[in-house]
């Protein structure tokens, strides 16, 4: 009997823990299809203030953003089409760590510096128009 | 003949009174035993918390920029199932507020006190349900912990997208680090419990 409810209780966890896998691949499964149809030229960079810089991502360039937080370069490969933090000067690198991003809805964040790098269409937000 | 009576009772009360005195002393000595275990389990695991934050700091994953294993919880989750809720919420305290002073910076302490604040009240209720494993519970906090992180610094970033962005990829990740964090955490609470 005692071995019975221990069976059981191994087979709800296993479901329980294959239902929450299932939920996150699925979050994770519309977050990507969504982007997917989205083909972004360029990388927007917003910073600690809320300043906004807009890339084009087909031409090579490098961009220092220096707040009152810290700095960082940012360098767009136009032939590979990408864009990552090339250096910044905070504590654990992580921004820097993440490498390269290309595609719509990829992103790297600097979170002590309070800087973000998105890949998104400049177009489809004329917000960033005003800005570049 | 009376004064037999009296001394001879005396004795008996006298026993009497030194039984429930005995008593009343072993009650006290339990209880002191009781709340000396209680501490000294919820300093080992808060020095165990605050040891697996330092190794965590030192020693990133490699490859894997921005995730991190979350060892430390594995103590929070050995003292909500060895000690109790009252406990575990020390040892998160600890866990926060030292790693944070010590190895962080206010900015991240505020992000990882949202993280953990969220998962420590998942992890409190799911321990109180019967049956469900601590590898299901550690799981279901490290996907919290990450949620809250990431719903503080899209706050702070004033941009959502921080949050829609990252939370798919990192709860993917929260699931492989959950669980091992939680069969570390089912192992250390079996030791315990020996």
């Amino acid at each position: 009997m005692q071995e019975n409810s221990a069976a059981h209780k191994t087979k709800l966890n296993i479901i329980l823990i294959a239902v929450l896998v299932l939920v996150v691949l699925a979050i994770f499964g519309v977050s990507f299809w969504t982007n997917a149809n989205k083909v972004a030229q360029t990388a927007v960079v917003k910073d600690a203030n809320g300043q906004e810089y807009v890339l084009d991502l087909n031409e090579s360039q490098t961009l220092t953003v220096a707040t009152e937080l810290g700095t960082n370069i940012i360098e767009v490969d136009g032939a590979a089409h990408t864009v990552r933090v090339q250096s910044a000067d905070c504590p654990h690198q992580d921004c820097v760590n993440m490498g390269a991003i290309s595609s719509a809805g990829q992103q790297i964040v600097c979170l002590p510096h309070r800087l973000t790098v998105d890949i998104a269409d400049a177009e489809a937000r004329p917000e960033y128009d005003v800005v570049s | 003949m009376e004064q037999k009576t009296s001394l001879s009772q005396t004795p008996a009360i006298q026993q009497k009174q030194d039984i429930q005195q005995a008593s009343d002393v072993q009650q006290i000595l339990d209880s002191q035993r009781a709340s000396i275990r209680r501490i000294t389990r919820v300093s080992l695991l808060a020095a165990m918390a605050l040891l697996l934050s330092y190794l965590e700091t030192m020693f990133p994953l490699p490859f894997l920029p921005g995730i991190k294993l979350g060892l430390a919880n594995i103590a929070v989750l050995v003292a909500l199932y060895v000690c109790d809720t009252k406990s575990a919420a020390e040892v998160a305290l600890v866990k926060v507020l030292a790693a944070g002073f010590l190895f962080g910076s206010p900015m991240m302490l505020a992000y990882s006190f949202a993280g953990t604040v969220l998962a420590f009240f998942a992890m409190a209720t799911l321990a109180k349900v019967p049956s469900l494993s601590v590898t299901f519970i550690s799981m279901v906090a490290a996907i919290l912990h990450n949620a809250g992180q990431l719903f503080i610094a899209a706050i702070v970033l004033q941009t959502p997208a921080v949050f829609l962005l990252n939370f798919p990829v990192l709860a993917i990740a929260a699931c492989v680090t959950g669980a091992i964090t939680g069969v570390i955490a089912t192992a250390l609470v079996k030791e315990f419990a020996k």
